[in-house]
């Protein structure tokens, strides 16, 4: 199995190294856009060697289809804002990012943008409404993936502590109620070395995504109204009142819980890998990734189930998904390059190449997509076809709708509530410093607001 | 007089004047073409309305700043941001001093001491971060929670990073892992300098070793002690990384010190207007604090001729 | 002197010695204790690190953890060296460490003599004024020194960080400099130019000379300032063959999980030059720090 080893090869690093110091020198000599080769940036936090490879062998096509270059900057998430700035600044922004709609956003109303809504015509996939960053009538930004999050847990150590662990194909594992995974982590947590589960208290994009999917998953709305009237509606009615439930459940089971201020999200991979947690919300993907190098044998034990739910809060929602973007920067040198490479990734099989980089983590768009035989075609998908079976009916049940208004439509000032990570830190006042649920809740509140 | 030498001596005014602009030129132009500007830079932005990602931006006068006096959050992080200065400073001189004191006699192993005391100074902080983590994890593989454990002192891992009593203390301790070596190079270096015949003398005399410290060793450090206390207090203030590494600033906010809490506005709340009127004012705090510490303890007057 | 008197002096004067002795030891003792601790402080994690490397990976998460490692191997270095590109971030280090080394201690010690020998008001106060410097927050440096790089055509390239870095060491070797020369009488430069010397010349073969020890502070200094950077290095280094190692670790973390194998190893590779140096050369280290306060 080779599925973490990295393959950062030495030959492509001296080979970009040369390219680029060349490409450097020509836009030092000539100018701008004189020269034929038209050189395209692309920043993203896509670090897996595997997703690396996918965008190599893109570069490569891209080449011979157009005689133009494609350079890759892996930069963590948070440091692409640092990155992005400090080329807008300067008057060099790179081509193309790869960010999530809340941060697609935040470049659109900075006039960063380019409309790129004629590839979501163009392209051979089909990309659907609620996934793209949409405003005023042009689209901005064109997704690849949605990205799902659910409950993680180890059914060895359930079996240990005497419960039977659900089959992951099942309704069971989309219905787990409070109470049902209440018994099972605290049994964990006495019967066996591990702590029952892991959550995330921490204002990091971790905490965000743990707190917005036990929110979602329970009913509770985070804002409310028509785009762009929406309002924060955390703080009132219904939606504070469950919010509050929910809250002071996650205090109840946070005694079964690895201190969670400390977990983002290599921490979170981490705590499951290293047996010290029993559960951890993340996606099947990543986990695989980390149990490889560490705890192979477990790979068979983890079974996938939905955030916990109380039954009588069914709107069908089981899930908030993040949906992965690309942007095209409208002042780099070559956006229409940009606009070209993007065509050859969606237009080849290297689209679905990128989607299978990071199996049960990179989801596709569309129900369709994943249930196609060019997706299923994957050797992993094969080897745990109960999990690919929750994949999809997961995928069914989830919404990347949480930075949209009541109609659908995506709001600018909502979708930028991500990355400040608000409710990570409303988990991490009520968890770890013991504030009044409500009181964290005003706060949140009030936070959203000031955005 | 001046001119009665130069003459007597021959050294012509225009000759001396190339040469120390030749040799002073090159270090200014860097600095304030890399330093200097940008702090101009940074003054513009804190008076507008300016975003990460926005190169237009236009004139707001103080409002950034009158908006930090009412934040919260600015204040809580300047008073914590000082808490960790002070704290962490006044833990890197006194480790330092009883480190440094020491290690200066020669006993078996002193070399591998004094190896062990100077070299964290060069140990990248991401890798110190990253040790720290490893060792205190409150994770199963946690070696100083689980050895704690085995020795019976505590029933369940402690998260260390990861609880608001203990996050502050520990970030001290573990922050001031590499910088304790800062000061022990400082007054190592100056023991070192110190005439021994002092000693001698003193222990003629028949001075304790007590009195001799208080005597001879601590009025000779008291230099390198207030210029160790500028130089590290300014450098902790500003400290970012590690915290950043370590806590991200929590739990809860109680790590949040200025700089993280700069760091938090601009580059994840995207408002480069306010995080740079942070920057300012923090500035302007030190600056003020330095002005007043030069003046009133002249450490850099201390300097001997020998 | 009777009797008694003289019997008294008898056990006093032993008993002193004694007593002396056991304060003499009991201070050792103290001091002993004390090294210790702070040596477990500053020693145990290195400690620890380096078991953590040998350990092969599968054994990494053992419960509990050990002291003793249950096996040894060399998995995680060979892992590391054959599977990231960390030796291209080694080299990078090293080459940008050694030029703004290189160029820093050149400047420091111009500027800081420069300094040092000007007779003008303010003399003392513009020499202070530059660690007014370190008081902004490098954070917000980034931004403004990505444009002024992008405008000479530098990024991506060796010469741009080494600058970045001259540019956030230099406040404090010049300061350093600065206080070194004045421990150095002007007689010294006086009297070869007297001999007919040139104020060059003097400096170049007198001055030069006798400054070594601070030279050696003031690179020290700036090849801890930067062999530790990440907040300009990410930024400058945009293109990860041109990543330095503590961008190049931040990279081989992920963001998703910790290969703690290679991680441990790595800190354990990036560690010992930095002992090297310091085992070999501490005499004069700390030479140079003793003259400059």
């Amino acid at each position: 199995m080779t599925l973490n080893k990295k393959k950062i090869s030495r030959r492509r690093t001296i080979k970009s190294a040369g390219a680029s110091s060349v490409a450097l020198t020509l836009a030092g000599c000539l100018g701008n856009g004189t020269d034929d080769v038209q050189e395209v940036t692309l920043l993203t936090a896509e670090t897996d060697p595997r997703t690396q490879n996918v965008f190599d062998a893109v570069a490569e096509d891209f080449e011979e289809e157009t005689g133009n270059e494609a350079n890759y900057e892996y930069v963590g998430f948070e440091e692409l804002a640092d990155r992005i700035s400090a080329g807008v600044r300067a008057d060099d922004p790179p081509e193309m990012v790869i960010w999530n709609v809340g941060q697609m956003a935040a470049l659109q109303e900075d006039g960063l943008l380019m409309p790129v809504g004629d590839l979501v015509d163009d392209v051979d996939v089909e990309i659907p409404d609620d996934t793209v960053f949409e405003w005023e009538d042009s689209v901005y930004s064109i997704p690849w993936c949605r990205k799902i999050y659910h409950m993680i847990i180890r059914g060895d150590l359930l079996e240990e502590a005497g419960y039977t662990p659900p089959d992951p194909a099942s309704e069971e594992a989309l219905n787990v109620d409070w109470s049902t995974f209440q018994e099972w982590v605290s049994a964990i947590d006495e019967e066996t070395d591990a702590a029952g589960t892991a959550i995330a208290a921490s204002q990091t994009s971790k905490g965000e995504v743990d707190a917005i999917n036990w929110l979602w998953t329970n009913a509770v709305r985070i804002f409310r109204g028509t785009t762009p009237d929406e309002e924060v509606s955390i703080d009132t009615g219904e939606d504070r009142e469950r919010a509050i439930e929910v809250l002071e459940y996650l205090d109840d089971i946070y005694e079964y819980s690895v201190p969670g201020a400390d977990i983002a999200w290599a921490e979170s991979t981490d705590a499951y890998a290293s047996g010290s947690a029993g559960s951890v919300i993340y996606s099947i993907g990543r986990i695989f990734a980390a149990l490889e190098g560490t705890n192979p044998e477990w790979m068979d034990h983890t079974i996938p189930l939905a955030v916990p739910w109380e039954q009588h809060r069914d709107d069908g929602i089981t899930n908030r998904q993040t949906v992965s973007q690309f942007g095209v920067f409208e002042d780099s040198e070559n956006p229409d390059a940009a606009k070209e490479w993007l065509t050859t990734l969606y237009n080849s099989h290297h689209y679905i190449d990128l989607i299978h980089s990071v199996p049960f983590h990179n989801t596709p768009l569309t129900e369709e997509l994943a249930q196609s035989d060019e997706y299923l075609d994957h050797e992993l998908l094969q080897e745990y076809p109960q999990i690919a079976e929750f994949y999809a009916n997961f995928l069914e049940m989830g919404t990347s709708a949480m930075l949209a208004g009541d109609d659908g439509g995506v709001s600018r000032r909502l979708a930028q509530s991500e990355l400040p990570s608000h409710l990570g830190k409303l988990l991490e006042d009520t968890l770890v410093g013991g504030d009044d649920p409500g009181d964290a809740i005003d706060t949140a509140a009030e936070n959203l607001r000031d955005i | 007089m001046s001119k009665i030498l130069k003459n007597r001596y021959n050294i012509s005014v225009p000759d001396v004047d190339r040469f120390t602009l030749a040799m002073i030129l090159p270090a200014m132009v860097t600095l304030i073409l890399l330093l200097f500007i940008p702090l101009i830079f940074a003054v513009f932005l804190s008076l507008s309305d300016s975003t990460l990602f926005q190169t237009q931006a236009s004139f707001s006068g103080i409002e950034n700043y009158t908006s930090l006096a009412t934040d919260d959050l600015f204040l809580t992080s300047l008073w914590q941001g000082s808490i960790f200065a002070v704290f962490s400073v006044l833990f890197q001189v006194i480790v330092g001093l009883a480190l440094a004191i020491i290690i200066n006699r020669n006993f078996w192993g002193g070399w591998l001491a004094r190896t062990l005391a100077i070299f964290p100074y060069l140990v990248p902080t991401i890798v110190v971060a990253l040790m720290w983590k490893w060792i205190l994890s409150p994770l199963n593989y946690g070696i100083v929670n689980a050895s704690l454990m085995s020795m019976g002192l505590i029933e369940s891992p402690i998260a260390w990073f990861g609880s608001v009593s203990l996050a502050m203390p520990m970030l001290i301790i573990a922050g001031s892992w590499k910088f304790v070596a800062f000061s022990v190079l400082f007054f190592l270096a100056r023991l070192q300098s110190i005439d021994q015949r002092m000693y001698q003398q003193a222990r003629i005399s028949g001075a304790s070793r007590i009195q001799m410290f208080l005597h001879i060793t601590l009025p000779n450090l008291k230099s390198a002690i207030l210029i160790v206390v500028l130089l590290r207090l300014i450098f902790m203030f500003n400290k970012f990384d590690i915290v950043w590494l370590l806590t991200r600033g929590g739990p809860a906010e109680s790590t949040t010190t200025l700089p993280v809490y700069i760091y938090r506005i601009t580059f994840l709340d995207f408002d480069l207007g306010i995080g740079s009127a942070a920057a300012i004012a923090l500035f302007l705090i030190l600056s003020v604090f330095a002005v007043i510490y030069f003046w009133q303890f002249r450490p850099s007057q201390e300097v001997e001729v020998r | 002197m009777s009797n008694e008197q003289l019997e008294r002096e008898k056990f006093k004067a032993p008993d002193q010695v004694i007593s002396n002795e056991i304060r003499e030891k009991l201070v050792k003792l103290v001091e002993m204790i004390t090294l210790f601790i702070i040596m477990i402080y500053v020693g145990f994690p290195l400690l620890w690190l380096i078991i953590s490397s040998i350990t092969p990976p599968e054994h990494l998460f053992d419960y509990p953890p050990t002291i003793i490692p249950a096996a040894v191997s060399m998995e995680n270095y060979v892992e590391l060296l054959v599977t990231t590109a960390f030796s291209t971030y080694f080299l990078n280090s090293v080459i940008v460490g050694i030029g703004a080394t290189v160029m820093t201690t050149i400047l420091a010690t111009m500027g800081g003599y420069g300094l040092a020998r000007t007779d003008f008001k303010g003399q003392r106060n513009i020499a202070r004024s530059v660690l007014f410097a370190y008081m902004f927050p490098p954070i917000l440096l980034t931004i403004p020194m990505y444009t002024v790089f992008y405008n000479a055509g530098l990024l991506n390239s060796y010469l741009a960080l080494m600058f970045a870095h001259v540019a956030i060491s230099l406040p404090f070797t010049i300061w350093l400099m600065w206080q070194y020369y004045q421990t150095i009488p002007e007689a010294f430069e006086q009297s070869a130019q007297i001999a007919g010397a040139s104020k060059a010349k003097a400096f170049r073969d007198v001055i030069l000379p006798m400054s070594l020890p601070g030279i050696m502070a003031v690179a020290i200094f700036t090849f801890a300032i930067t062999w530790n950077d990440f907040t300009f290095a990410i930024v400058i280094m945009t293109d990860s063959s041109m990543h330095t190692l503590p961008v190049g670790i931040s990279t081989i973390i992920e963001q998703q999980w910790v290969p703690w194998g290679m991680i441990t190893a790595a800190g354990v590779l990036i560690l010992a030059p930095c002992f090297a140096l310091v085992a070999f050369l501490q005499r004069y280290i700390i030479q140079g720090f003793s003259v400059s306060v």
